[in-house]
């Protein structure tokens, strides 16, 4: 029985692929696009020149990025297609701030979560266009679900940011960015990608600019074959992905109003087979689908003299379906959840550009959730089909304030202070400051330390669950009594353009975590005797610290390399061990050639150290490298190719915690164009 | 292979290194806990300064006494008391035993010298259901996949005796495997030679699911005719007529705690069962194990040193704080290390000797308590 994956992959790959190619012989569009920096993907093109970038996730507030007073590391969109990316998750992988890699999830499936400053799931938070996301994965976001399309950048943020962003902002901060489009009339852009092992990728997108008015609409598409590590069994599933997007902005006298809809499905199908003692094999499909729908209105009104008011209402639907579907029989299982999130928030920014600026803000949202087990099974001489609800339908609601002040007395000198109240009807208030300052002694050197509370409010899974396995000997059940999980971090960077072409940037930080929301025996028995019951509780402790050091040059016009190292030190103070699955070293080494006649190199090597899984065991190191060659082949269009893992290295199905890609070496080969053809 | 983890994982790990320390410590081969004397109140070997604790007499030969150690005295059943020394076993207050926090663990007998808990006591044993069938199974965390030990286990009602192998707990439905459907051998063995080799197919143990209510019947057996019944845990409990019952994971007789019917039961490779690895366990077959059933003889199920038993509760002195192989009776050296009622005062209690032991009970037992210093696990 199929439930829900019933699609000819290879067919629709061909239809996608094809129809790119054609639109694209079909277009004229303009050559040397890609070669001229935008204001988003400035820096990543000219390393250490005068380009200027603005981020806005560090203080709510457009700023230079260069002097902003909180570092923000930036992944252009240009910068993800050179790392082959086709998803978020792929984009920010190999960052030396955060780890993304879905091997490390496996108990929950494979989602691409980060891991920020050594704390990641529900602790590391994700946002898109500044809303955050829902619909986790054991309190992963799952960053893959989330396409490149309409996306321009994405910034990072290592550490607590809660001041602003309030729960889940302690590990560090990442924010899916989208822009309206720059150039006036139509314009659009196609790419149609095929990879093997077998899969392909093709994204359309299409804008019209009318001076203050502008409307995008995108669409993309990503499929790919399975990974089998032990047969039959996959790691990764087929899967396909497709996610369809509008956004529309209105900028009118005082009146700057946007609205973005953004609706994906991801389906996948994946197989397993369950040795059963002296009954043999029997195989079992594993569907899933999950369906993300988002709106957001926005708007913002320039008040004048620097002050304006900024107005959102958004809501989310996510849905979840998994099953076990046994080949040839009826004794199976359905796992549905669901989980919304409608906010609405209000942020002022007052005296901007002076040197004494303020923002304040407040934001309510109502977040619910619940998640349900049907089951077919046989017990006592029949056939019978129950459910059994694993969360009730919990609501989990609050409100929060938080106010900022910016202080620019000098060139040389910012200081920005914040805080954040929250307060919800379930787990209590929850209160988050911060403080940043950033120092440029000179035009080349910028030195910045800031420091800051984090919390992560209990999920309505640790609130409400109940998983009842009797038969094995244990339940775990939510608890209603949790407290937030809270934390202290500081961070310190600095960073020295020592000339136009080479920049030198180092940085620390360390965080301690308190009341941890982990599993522990029960205080109240199961009721049932040999029966434990273990429950959702803050028990733990733990701290995390580290150090990056990197370097980015460009040898003449053509050449551009970075390198970087970092150093992640954790431990878990309950335990008094390193919390696990996080690897201490990492290095990254990139190199990127841009020749006048079109022809772009790119080279990427990331090795990871071993790490720490338990004390007799520890993830393997590993190393891969990634390669790219593109062309500029007609006006607005180029050819590409490219190797990701092209050292092949995999992870071994039998090693518990082995953290290498399931992906082996995956080659693939794309056309893109940008429309119309500049004039 | 699956690699699922689930805290049942690490509480099956704890609960077979307990068995093995168990039986490593019965057997007098060492165990470690032995901690220096720095630091205690006992001069260890130096002399004189030893405290032999308090003694106290325990007659068992009226039925169960409550032994309140901090005393030490014998108190009636609704004082706060942490051992409860009945027949041949000692029970503690907690668990399944009483309301109480007490639970046991036992150490070589010099560490009654150190005055203090063992800093390498890696946990306490609390009291729990069990009887023969307790370690019939071995259990696969990651993969949620339960694996029959195929031990022989003796069955006795009366002057009957069979043995009996569980050979599977999985039977298939629909094209999918279902567990709590027993797959068993059975055979009545008589001093002319065992009798006819049985195989039950399906037992349905399935009891309503995986969280069986009371009014879910188990599936039952009786070993001498081959019926089978269908009971609830009620009527179980009130018919005397049956043998076994299967219920989930759980397999009863009917005798002890278990019913009425006086059957009597023992695990004849019990002491195996601390040294089998998951990995070994998981190669067994019916067929690789069948020479080991055919093996049990009449001689082999009348052997004096077994210790037949309903089913019960078990705790940390089961088995371990007497030795049968010895007539009469005789506690072992050992040193037991007890949890107070209140879970946080620890005592060391060593029997010494039996006086009047019979075969159904220790007699009058002496021992020595003493409370002791330091932190409990």
């Amino acid at each position: 029985m199929n439930l829900i994956f019933n699609w000819s992959l290879r067919r629709a790959l061909s239809v996608v692929v094809g129809i790119s190619v054609a639109l694209l012989g079909a277009s004229r569009a303009r050559a040397e696009d890609d070669a001229k920096p935008s204001a988003a993907s400035a820096p990543d093109e000219a390393a250490g020149e005068d380009a200027v970038e603005v981020v806005v996730t560090g203080t709510r507030a457009v700023e230079n990025r260069s002097r902003a007073v909180v570092r923000v590391d930036v992944v252009t969109r240009a910068e993800a297609r050179r790392r082959g990316a086709t998803n978020v998750g792929e984009a920010v992988s190999g960052e030396l701030g955060a780890e993304v890699n879905p091997s490390a999830y496996g108990a929950l499936g494979r989602p691409s979560a980060a891991q920020m400053g050594g704390l990641d799931r529900g602790r590391v938070l994700v946002l898109e266009d500044g809303e955050r996301v829902v619909g986790d994965f054991g309190g992963a976001i799952d960053l893959s679900k989330t396409s490149l399309s309409g996306v321009s950048r994405v910034e990072l943020i290592s550490g607590p940011t809660s001041a602003l962003y309030g729960s889940s902002a302690m590990g560090g901060v990442i924010n899916v960015i989208s822009a309206p489009p720059e150039r006036e009339g139509w314009s659009g852009r196609l790419s149609g990608e095929g990879r093997h092992r077998w899969g392909g990728a093709g994204l359309g997108e299409l804008a019209y600019r009318a001076g203050g008015l502008w409307a995008a609409a995108e669409a993309s598409f990503y499929g790919s074959t399975g990974v089998s590590l032990e047969p039959p069994d996959t790691a990764l599933p087929d899967l396909y992905r497709v996610d369809v997007g509008l956004r529309a902005g209105a900028a009118i006298g005082r009146h700057d109003v946007g609205l973005r809809v953004r609706y994906g499905r991801e389906a996948a199908m994946g197989l397993d087979a369950q040795e059963v003692p002296g009954l043999g094999t029997f195989l079992v499909d594993l569907p899933e689908r999950t369906d993300r729908l988002s709106i957001r209105l926005r708007e913002r009104l320039v008040l004048g003299e620097g002050h304006d008011l900024s107005l959102s209402a958004s809501k989310q639907w996510f849905w979840n379906e998994t099953a076990r579907d046994r080949q040839g029989s009826e004794l199976d299982e359905v796992r549905e959840r669901f989980h919304t999130m409608h906010a609405l928030e209000a942020t002022g920014s007052f005296f901007q550009g002076q040197w004494v600026s303020f923002l304040v803000g407040g934001r309510g949202e109502v977040e619910s959730f619940h998640q349900s087990l049907t089951r077919s099974v046989f017990a006592s001489g029949e056939i019978s089909t129950s459910e059994l609800v694993e969360v009730p339908p919990t609501q989990l609601g609050g409100g929060a304030a938080y106010a900022q002040i910016r202080f620019d007395p000098w060139d040389e000198l910012s200081v920005v202070g914040g805080a954040r109240v929250e307060g919800s009807a379930r787990y209590g208030a929850a209160v988050a400051p911060r403080l940043a300052v950033a120092v440029h002694p000179t035009a080349s050197l910028t030195l910045r330390l800031s420091g800051g509370r984090g919390y992560r409010a209990p999920s309505a899974k640790e609130v409400g669950f109940t998983f009842d396995h009797s038969a094995f000997g244990y339940k775990v059940l939510g608890n209603p009594e949790l407290s937030p999980e809270s934390s202290w971090g500081f961070q310190a960077d600095v960073v020295w353009r020592v000339e136009r072409r080479l920049e030198l940037k180092a940085s620390g930080f360390a965080n301690w975590v308190t009341d941890l929301i982990d599993l522990r025996l029960a205080d109240q028995p199961s009721g049932v005797a040999g029966v434990d019951a273990y429950q959702y509780a803050n028990v733990g402790e733990a701290r995390t610290s580290g150090a990056s050091a990197g370097v980015r040059a460009r040898a003449g016009e053509w050449v551009r390399v970075e390198a970087g190292y970092s150093y992640l030190f954790t431990r878990d103070e309950g335990e008094q061990r390193p919390l696990p699955g996080r690897p201490p070293h990492t290095l990254l080494v990139s190199a990127s050639v841009d020749t006048p006649i079109g022809l772009s190199l790119y080279a990427r090597l990331r090795t990871v150290l071993d790490a720490y899984l338990d004390d007799a065991l520890r993830a393997p190191a590993f190393s891969t490298l990634d390669l790219r060659v593109s062309q500029r082949t007609w006006p607005g269009g180029s050819a590409y190719a490219g190797v990701l893992n092209l050292l092949g290295v995999q992870k071994d199905a039998g090693r518990p915690g082995d953290q290498r890609p399931i992906e082996g070496r995956t080659f693939y080969v794309g056309v893109e164009a940008d429309l119309p053809p500049e004039s | 292979m699956k690699h699922r983890t689930s805290p049942s994982t690490s509480r099956r790990g704890s609960l077979s290194s307990l068995t093995l320390l168990l039986v490593v410590c019965a057997a007098g081969a060492g165990c470690e806990e032995v901690p220096s004397s720095a630091g205690g109140g006992g001069s260890g070997a130096g002399g004189g300064g030893v405290d032999d604790g308090a003694p106290i007499e325990i007659d068992t030969a009226l039925g169960p006494v409550f032994v309140d150690l901090d005393g030490p005295a014998i108190v009636d059943a609704s004082a706060a008391w942490e051992l409860k020394v009945d027949g041949l076993d000692v029970l503690t207050n907690g668990g399944v035993s009483g309301d109480g926090a007490s639970k046991a663990f036992p150490l070589d007998a010099e560490t009654w010298v150190t005055d203090r808990v063992p800093a390498d006591v890696p946990f306490l044993v609390e009291d729990k259901p069990g009887g023969a069938f307790i370690s019939w199974y071995a259990y696969d965390g990651s993969a949620h996949t339960i694996y029959s030990r195929y031990h022989v286990i003796g069955v006795r009602r009366g002057d009957a005796l069979f043995k009996v192998q569980v050979l599977g707990f999985y039977g298939e439905v629909d094209g999918a495997p279902v567990p709590a459907l027993y797959r068993v051998r059975s055979a009545v063995v008589e001093a002319a030679g065992p009798g006819e080799t049985t195989e039950w197919l399906d037992l349905d143990g399935t009891a309503g699911g995986s969280s069986p209510t009371d009014a879910d019947p188990s599936g039952c057996v009786v070993l001498a005719t081959g019926e089978r019944l269908s009971l609830t845990p009620a009527e179980a409990a009130e018919r005397s007529d049956w043998d076994l019952c299967f219920r989930r994971a759980e397999i009863s007789v009917n005798g002890g705690d278990g019913g009425p019917g006086g059957v009597e039961a023992v695990d004849l490779q019990a002491e195996a069962t601390a040294g089998e690895t998951l990995a070994e366990v998981m190669e067994l077959t019916p067929e690789s194990q069948l020479a080991s059933f055919e093996a049990v003889d009449f001689a082999a199920l009348t052997d004096p040193a077994l210790e037949w038993r309903g089913d019960g509760v078990v705790s940390a002195f089961t088995g371990k704080w007497l030795d049968r192989t010895v007539d009469p009776l005789a506690p072992r050296e050992l040193t037991w290390l007890v949890a107070g009622s209140d879970g946080e005062t620890p005592f060391f209690v060593v029997f010494d000797s039996f006086e009047g032991a019979s075969s159904n009970a220790a007699g009058v037992v002496h021992a020595r308590v003493k409370k002791i210093g330091g932190s409990l696990p």
